[in-house]
């Protein structure tokens, strides 16, 4: 047969290889400066757009969709054309890609700098933005499929189908995900409310987590390590049965993040059911991946390369044991809003997506560039920095989450809690914070000799943009009629797009399903009413600020978080949220039953500076509350969108909505100025007419929260003074 | 107060995880079946795909 000449397109490799690298520091940089603020608040600048409600969106939207974004384009982008024998199906669609992925991020930046935010973990994303994601993965989709249907390779190697699974599950959870109804460009309401939105919220958070930062990650580790290893991997049986395990088990695992809430308890035991099982795929592949190397681990020893593989496939087998742990419900109950969770990730993200990734770009430039590495030296020293650094951020938090934990169900022998003020749970681990940031720091350097090295490269070597090859085409498919089902769908890439799709929605579609039938059936708690205007825009200023970041509003049926909050939590109480708050890490106590706990004056003086009220708080202040206008302009678009998705108003209520909100307004303010603390920082502090503030607004929402099942406890607004 | 009574409403919600259960082990037993019946000389060629 005739041998075809063509060439690998390495330009978009090396376009999405410089991103990931760039990306990968602003991430790593973000997430520092997060983490510092943990134990020096002022480090937020007092500046909106730096303080952590919103610089932690941008780190980890930063390392999730840029840093490990990228790297997986990076290495799919390789891979794919080698493991094709083809050259990518469209070198247009490759830049529309590039260019469109990029644009994305900067624009998520900008988005989440200013503030605006759909408040749903991993989904922050505006509606404009999130349109734009589907077109651009739909581009990258055809990309890809063109470059397998043009194949010259029969098979379909088991990177690939790592690939589809990836490309189509992620087009389905973003959509399902960010159904949302838009108020103006920069403002949508989640179309799901409380219960059912926390648990397609979680169901893509988990995914997003499996099908993101795993399986196109997987995929590039069963077509680096044999290409680094130079062997091929242990085994392609267990990697076909760790393929389709995985990806069928790990769809319904999302609800374990969930223990313990309002969610409905058959929903919560499946997700628990299903996360244990999960741990059987997910050693088949660590272990398939670790064999591999099975007698070579004197090439380990010498090439950094497999260094930064062996561990990055460590790490994935440690977090995917712990992952199921913490699934199981009595280590649920002592690790969810922990900083142990913080630990578990970044041993992932850390461990497992940033030494996957080093070690991927350490084998590609030198490859691309045709020349050696720079310097291996240097790489092994980046290597140390960085598993060192792991290690020093790791083990601190687990160690914080864990204390704290211990701490917050501590009673005294009287039946009383042992540590009532949150804070003091607080100020105990704030050791821990310091040396987590120091692991960060180490980590970070190692990246910046990575930087170094890759430069140092570049520059010795000369690029090779476009890498010739040859193979024979495909022969004609003759008739298969004997071969396995399998074999076949190996073959076509459609079959196995829309086999993939089925197995990962029909564990969406059970979970999902009852639970939004489930609607007529949440109770409707009579005394549970829609937000007042006021409040509504209060609430939005709550997620636009992050709050939701350090607080949850989710009180789980446990002795010590009842003595301590209050009522747990009930489905009925959610009716209304759009989004739902529930939150995922208390840094600071939970706000479930925040109404009329402390009076109005109590939250203007923290607002402001939190210290100055709570010793050593860890909270920011946010004074621009004080300054900013509440902006009215948007009630009645905002109440026309909440009456849509079924919230019910009175029919035109929208059109008398600033009224009422003027007036709930002009009340608080009334009140507040009877305080004299306030009336001192006001005047210190040159603020005017707090009835047209925005930390008015806020005060409504704070003091509304949770209120409607308390049994109507009246508003201590002004009459008490500060504690 | 607890949710799941109101959940309870739905004839025979414990169904669910049974029925997905059972798909998951099919699903399992013919993948295993296809992946130990397979022929090694084809797995093998797999295999070497990103080497050649
Ligand atoms: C960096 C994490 C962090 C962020 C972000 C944060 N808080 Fe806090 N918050 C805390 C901590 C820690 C405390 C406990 C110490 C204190 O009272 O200041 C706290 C306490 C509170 C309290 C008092 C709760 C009580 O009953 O004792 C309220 C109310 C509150 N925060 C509201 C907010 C609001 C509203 C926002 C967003 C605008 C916010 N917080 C953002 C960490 C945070």
């Amino acid at each position: 047969m005739q041998v075809e000449k063509f060439y690998y397109d390495n330009k978009i490799v090396r376009a999405f290889a410089y991103a990931t690298v760039l990306w990968g520091i602003v991430g790593m940089l973000a997430g520092l400066w997060v983490a510092i603020q943990f134990y020096a608040p002022a480090a937020s600048l007092n500046y909106a757009g730096t303080t952590f409600g919103r610089l932690r969106p941008i780190h980890t939207n930063a390392v999730i969709f840029a840093f490990v974004g990228n790297c997986m384009f990076t290495g799919i982008y390789y891979s794919l054309q080698r493991l094709c024998k083809a050259r990518m199906f469209s070198d247009l669609l490759s830049k529309i890609h590039f260019w469109g992925w990029q644009s994305i991020i900067v624009l998520a930046a900008l988005t989440l700098f200013f503030g605006m935010t759909t408040g749903k973990e991993y989904a922050e994303l505006e509606w404009p933005i999130d349109i734009l994601i589907t077109v651009i993965w739909v581009v990258f989709g055809i990309n890809m499929f063109g470059t397998i249907i043009k194949r010259r390779e029969s098979h379909i190697y088991v990177a690939i189908w790592f690939y589809i699974a990836t490309w189509i599950t992620v087009a389905m959870l973003h959509i399902v995900n960010s159904i949302e109804i838009p108020v103006n460009l920069f403002k949508s309401y989640s179309w799901y409310a409380g219960v059912q939105d926390a648990l397609v919220q979680w169901w893509y958070g988990h995914n997003a987590v499996a099908f993101f930062l795993t399986t196109p990650i997987l995929g590039l580790m069963y077509y680096f390590l044999p290409k680094a290893a130079n062997r091929p991997v242990y085994s392609y049986r267990l990697s076909i049965i760790h393929f389709w395990a995985l990806i069928f088990l790990y769809i319904w695992a999302g609800p374990h993040h969930l223990l313990y809430t309002a969610l409905p308890d058959w929903a919560q035991s499946l997700g628990v059911v299903f996360s244990v099982m999960l741990i059987a795929p997910s050693w088949g592949g660590m272990l398939n991946g670790l064999f591999t190397l099975r007698g070579a681990w004197d090439k380990v020893r010498e090439e950094p390369v497999l260094k930064f593989f062996v561990v990055a496939i460590t790490c994935y087998g440690m977090s995917t044991f712990e992952g199921p742990m913490l699934s199981l419900k009595n280590v649920n109950a002592i690790a969810h809003f922990t900083d142990w969770i913080i630990g578990h990730v970044h041993i992932g993200g850390l461990g497992w997506n940033g030494f996957m990734a080093f070690g991927m770009l350490y084998y590609l430039i030198p490859k691309m560039f045709n020349t050696p590495l720079y310097s291996k030296k240097l790489a092994t020293n980046h290597f140390w920095l960085g598993t060192i650094g792991i290690v020093l951020y790791a083990i601190p938090l687990y160690w914080a989450g864990f204390t704290q934990s211990l701490m917050w169900k501590q009673f005294t022998e009287d039946g009383t809690l042992q540590y009532p003020n949150f804070l003091e749970t607080v100020t105990q681990i704030i050791p821990m914070y310091i040396t987590r940031s120091i692991g960060g720091t180490l980590y970070l350097i190692g990246a910046f000799f990575m930087v170094y090295n890759l430069y140092k490269t570049v520059k010795q070597g000369s690029f090779i943009a476009d890498e010739a090859a040859e193979a024979a085409p495909l022969e004609k498919a003759h008739s298969h009629a004997k071969e396995y089902w399998h074999r076949v769908i190996e073959r076509k890439p459609m079959q196995m797009l829309v086999i993939s799709l089925i197995v990962v929605a029909i564990g969406g579609l059970i979970e999902l399903i009852p639970t939004f039938l489930v609607k007529s059936n949440i109770p409707t708690i009579a005394s549970v009413k829609p937000y007042t205007p006021l409040e509504l825009q209060g609430r939005d200023i709550y997620i636009r600020e992050g709050c939701y970041t350090c607080h949850s509003q989710m009180i789980r049926p446990f002795r010590d978080e009842v003595a301590r909050y209050g009522e747990y939590s009930k489905a009925g109480e959610f009716v209304y949220d759009h989004p739902f708050q529930w939150g995922s890490k208390r840094t600071g106590p939970d706000l479930a039953r925040e109404g009329g706990k402390n009076p109005d004056s109590w939250h203007f003086m923290h607002m402001f500076d939190p210290r100055q009220v709570s010793d050593k708080s860890i909270m920011p202040r946010y004074p621009w509350l004080y300054q900013n206008d509440l902006d009215i302009s948007t009630t009645p678009g905002k109440i026309r969108a909440m009456q849509t998705l079924g919230v019910p108003y009175e029919k035109g209520y929208d059109q008398i909505a600033n009224t009422a909100l003027e007036t709930q307004a002009k009340e608080i303010s009334f009140g507040l100025k009877t305080d004299s603390k306030v009336k001192q920082l006001m005047t210190v502090e040159g603020i005017s007419n707090p009835e047209k503030k925005e930390i008015v607004a806020l005060i409504a929402y704070l003091q509304r929260i949770g209120k409607d099942i308390k049994g109507g406890q009246k508003s201590k607004t002004a009459q008490a003074s500060l504690k | 107060m607890k949710f799941v009574h109101y959940l309870e409403k739905i004839t025979d919600i414990s169904i669910y995880p049974v029925i997905s259960f059972c798909i998951f082990g099919l699903f399992f037993l013919v993948m295993a079946t296809y992946v130990i019946k397979s022929d090694k000389k084809h797995m093998d060629e797999n295999s070497r795909i990103p080497l050649d």
